[in-house]
């Protein structure tokens, strides 16, 4: 028995596509405008949000450049108002968005290096790290939900546990343990820090293969959850029985057919992790001591230098809003009639 | 009906978002930043620290032992030597005159600085006037008055008040004698530019991260260098120090109170020396906010209530002291480390004797909320023996430095617990006991016989210094301004790849350049 694609003309697969692609442009470009217009008041709250919450918060950068010992009345005084502190909120956080909007980000208050320098040299390894996460959470997840979904029964047990312990899990015992199997207890991989990729690509790989893991747990968990559920229901729908009464084999219909329609709701998933992703990356990076944004975030806040807190948090705000625009544009390719606002 | 498959590609979702999110890989692949601590070298010595200097510029740095090897490319001007006293650094011979208000010294004629200029009288003039200038915190601690500079090797520096202690403040105490060349001032915050057997390698260094020392090629010692290397690798997380060092990615590091046990167990080589002494420093001393505590039998009530012991036993077992005396390298008496025992009787009494039989409430605040064990649970096991004798003493444990720093600034405690470390006699007294105490957050006026010794020590000579320094710490201790409890330690974890290392030396780290003597095995 022929199946029906063999039928079709290689032109007419041409044409269904084509349409295809010209359905993706035409809701995608407005949305892409949309995105980018609302982008630049969103990053305006954000950092004035910002900006309130930690002035708000008790001590300044003062008390850490000075600590308690060179605190003294006379002394504190005379920094506060040597680093502009005593002005008010609104004008000390006008002045650096009038700075900001021409990127001039300003110096750190406690070191005085630039802020874009420091953001520079601490953006590769936290890019690295949501990158490899998502990477290792969309292919592993996946794979894993769909194997168990085609499969059932005990595997599909196993998923379920696994996803249990990856939510329950915390990042930082789960990277503590993974250092002391695989670096300590076997030694194949460094415990601590980062290998730029231009250094070395298979340092780079090693010394992200342990924090990339602790990261990517919860994210694998609840993709793999996701996808399997997605997929019982697709595979449990009429046109798919009807798919499989036709004769199309059943790798076809689970790869083809059956995971493009439950794919929406793994990239959904997908894209809620990868913005809890950037905060994970925090606690990773404080125990695999890798220099990225997220301990500079902390620091920064714990130590009250405004500018570099103001920097790193206009640097998330875009890439959440770049991951989100990725996630709505692939749900239109996957499903070229879904349009998204 | 006919069921018409779905067009032609075959798109898995996941390699779907692979190709969407490959931009990301770009971007992260592109950022270059320098290199990590690849060994170039043969011998490189990686050194795990729990934090990163303030500031690379020694002007504007705060005095932590994080900065233990800034003596590996700053020498100072006078050095300490391992008893205490102090020697010749790169000023080869010192000494005062005129009551101490004038201090001259001779600079050594072949060093130069790792930018290639030579130390010389102009240069060391330069530093201490950049110094001066540079806001830091130590900024205004020497009383200059004015720097000559005799002849090409010779200093005079006129002081506007009396000084003793330059000789100690110079050996790197609170920064000042870590001379740089002020050539190019904005060197500074990128790297070091000091006289020393290493430099730093700023295009390996990331700030930080990781600080990478290279031999200095323009040191007058050319044998000094014993590394190619040495990597300084930050590491804040103190199980994962000491999971470095039990991997083998770090060859010492400066580890914790938390791990110590847990490195001994694993057969990982433990160094301690004494980091500090937690103590409540009474700031009310005076009374002026809580009456009971400016009389002496209060205070030396509080002394007697807390069993110092079991409190040390409890909290950091064997790796600390009990101690009624801040630990310091100049003025310590070693017979009034136990001076006040755990006497709960004494304490009532003495508390019945000035007039509060039925007790009293004061607050004390946790000054550094990273000390761990040393911290708030001190506090609260110093709170429930006092609650024993009657006094309510109330915890405050703020999150932050700032928090608490604001609060005393505030005046809103009557104590504070800190560490005293790296403490010494004349430090003590100018920033706690004095009046004009920097951290005298209550203004309490000074011991009339606390302030005439510190006179009359400013204006003696050279030997009968240390003797009036023991008098100052004696009466600190009988006076009761201070409730030391237990020394605490600093924790090295080592690999059997360096030696070199020692105990004493670890009590030193920041007085003198101990890690000149680690050597590879």
């Amino acid at each position: 028995m022929t199946t029906a694609s063999q039928h079709t003309l290689p032109s007419r697969r041409r044409a269904v596509f084509a349409k295809g692609r010209r359905q993706l442009g035409r809701s995608t470009s407005p949305m892409m405008v949309r995105r980018v217009l609302t982008t630049v008041p969103l990053l305006f709250v954000v950092t004035a949000l910002s900006f309130v919450l930690v002035s708000l918060t008790p001590g300044d950068a003062t008390s850490s450049i000075l600590g308690v010992e060179g605190s003294s009345p006379e002394a504190v005084a005379r920094l506060r108002s040597e680093l502009g502190l005593d002005l008010p909120i609104y004008q000390q956080y006008w002045n650096w968005a009038s700075d900001a909007a021409t990127g001039d980000f300003g110096n750190s208050v406690i070191s005085g290096q630039s802020v874009s320098s420091m953001i520079d040299t601490r953006l590769g390894p936290t890019v690295s790290l949501i990158f490899g996460a998502l990477l290792v959470s969309s292919l592993l997840g996946v794979w894993l939900g769909v194997l168990s979904a085609v499969r059932g029964g005990l595997l599909g047990k196993v998923v379920d546990g696994f996803a249990l312990i990856g939510f329950s899990v915390p990042a930082f015992w789960a990277g503590a343990l993974l250092i002391a199997v695989f670096a300590v207890k076997l030694g194949w991989l460094p415990p601590t820090g980062y290998v730029p990729f231009s250094n070395s690509p298979r340092g780079w790989i090693e010394s992200l293969s342990l924090p990339v893991t602790a990261l990517a747990l919860p994210s694998v968990a609840a993709v793999s959850k996701q996808t399997r559920e997605a997929m019982l229901d697709t595979l449990a729908s009429e046109y798919i029985r009807m798919a499989r009464a036709t004769g199309i084999p059943s790798r076809s219909i689970v790869g083809r057919h059956a995971l493009k329609n439950a794919a929406t709701r793994s990239v959904t998933i997908l894209g809620l992790q990868a913005v809890g992703l950037v905060g994970g990356t925090v606690v990773v990076e404080n125990v695999f001591a890798v220099p990225g944004l997220g301990w500079l975030a902390v620091n920064s806040v714990v130590r009250g230098d405004l500018p570099v807190v103001l920097g790193v948090v206009v640097c998330f705000t875009a890439m959440v809003v770049a991951m989100n625009l990725v996630v709505d544009l692939s749900y239109t390719w996957l499903n070229p009639k879904v349009r998204t606002r | 009906m006919s069921i018409r498959p779905s067009s032609g590609r075959m798109i898995p979702s996941a390699a779907l978002l692979l190709l969407l999110l490959a931009p990301f890989a770009l971007v992260a692949a592109a950022c270059s930043d320098d290199g990590g601590s690849d060994a170039s070298g043969e011998r490189v010595l990686t050194v795990g620290i729990p934090g990163a200097p303030k500031a690379l510029d020694p002007a504007k740095d705060v005095y932590t032992d994080a900065d233990m090897w800034r003596f590996l490319t700053n020498e100072t001007l006078t050095v300490m030597n391992p008893d205490g006293s102090i020697g010749p650094g790169l000023a080869t011979e010192f000494h005062y005159s005129a009551g101490n208000t004038v201090f001259e010294f001779t600079l050594r004629e072949d060093a130069k600085f790792s930018d290639g200029t030579p130390l010389n009288a102009e240069a060391v003039k330069g530093w201490f006037e950049y110094f001066a200038k540079a806001g830091g915190p130590f900024a205004s601690e020497l009383p200059i008055k004015s720097i000559e500079t005799l002849d090409e090797w010779t200093v005079r520096i006129n002081l506007s008040a009396a000084a003793p202690t330059l000789p100690l403040l110079l050996s790197g105490f609170n920064n000042h004698g870590f001379v740089s060349s002020v050539k190019d001032p904005s060197a500074l915050a990128q790297t070091s530019v000091g006289v020393g057997p290493y430099r730093l390698d700023p295009s390996r260094t990331v700030a930080d991260d990781h600080y990478t020392l290279v031999p200095n090629d323009n040191y007058y010692d050319k044998s000094a260098a014993k590394w190619d290397e040495i990597v300084m690798k930050v590491i804040s997380n103190p199980s994962t120090m000491l999971q470095a060092v039990q991997a083998g990615q770090v060859d010492v590091a400066v580890g914790d109170l938390s791990t110590a046990s847990a490195a001994k167990s694993a057969g990982v080589n433990v160094y301690t020396g004494i980091a500090g002494t937690a103590s409540i420093l009474f700031l009310d001393r005076a009374g002026s906010f809580v009456k009971p505590l400016g009389d002496v039998r209060v205070r030396q009530a509080i002394n007697y209530a807390i069993d110092r012991s079991a409190i040390t036993t409890g909290l950091v077992g064997d790796l600390g002291t009990p101690t009624s005396q801040v630990h310091v390298p100049d003025g310590y008496d070693e017979s009034y480390a136990d001076y006040y025992d755990y006497d709960p009787e004494k304490a009532k009494q003495l508390l019945a004797e000035a007039g509060y039989p039925n007790g009293f409430e004061f607050s004390v605040v946790n000054a550094d909320p990273a000390a761990g064990a040393r911290g708030k649970p001190l506090l609260q096991a110093v709170a429930k023996y006092l609650e024993a004798v009657g006094i309510k003493l109330d915890v405050v444990a703020p999150a932050t430095t700032g928090e608490a720093i604001d609060g005393l600034v505030g005046k809103k405690f009557q104590g504070m617990l800190l560490g005293f470390r790296n403490a010494s006699t004349v430090q003590v007294y100018n920033q706690f006991l004095a009046g004009d105490g920097s951290a005298n957050f209550l203004g309490a006026p000074a011991d009339p016989t606390l302030e005439k010794l510190a006179n009359e020590a400013s204006t003696a000579s050279d030997d009968e210094v240390p003797g009036y320094l023991k008098q100052m710490l004696q009466r600190t201790v009988t006076e009761a301004y201070i409730v030391p409890v237990f020394t605490f330690p600093t924790v090295v974890f080592a690999s059997d790849d360096v030696q070199g290392i020692t105990n004493e030396g670890i009590s030193q780290s920041l007085y003198r350049p101990i890690m000149k003597d680690w050597v590879p095995n």
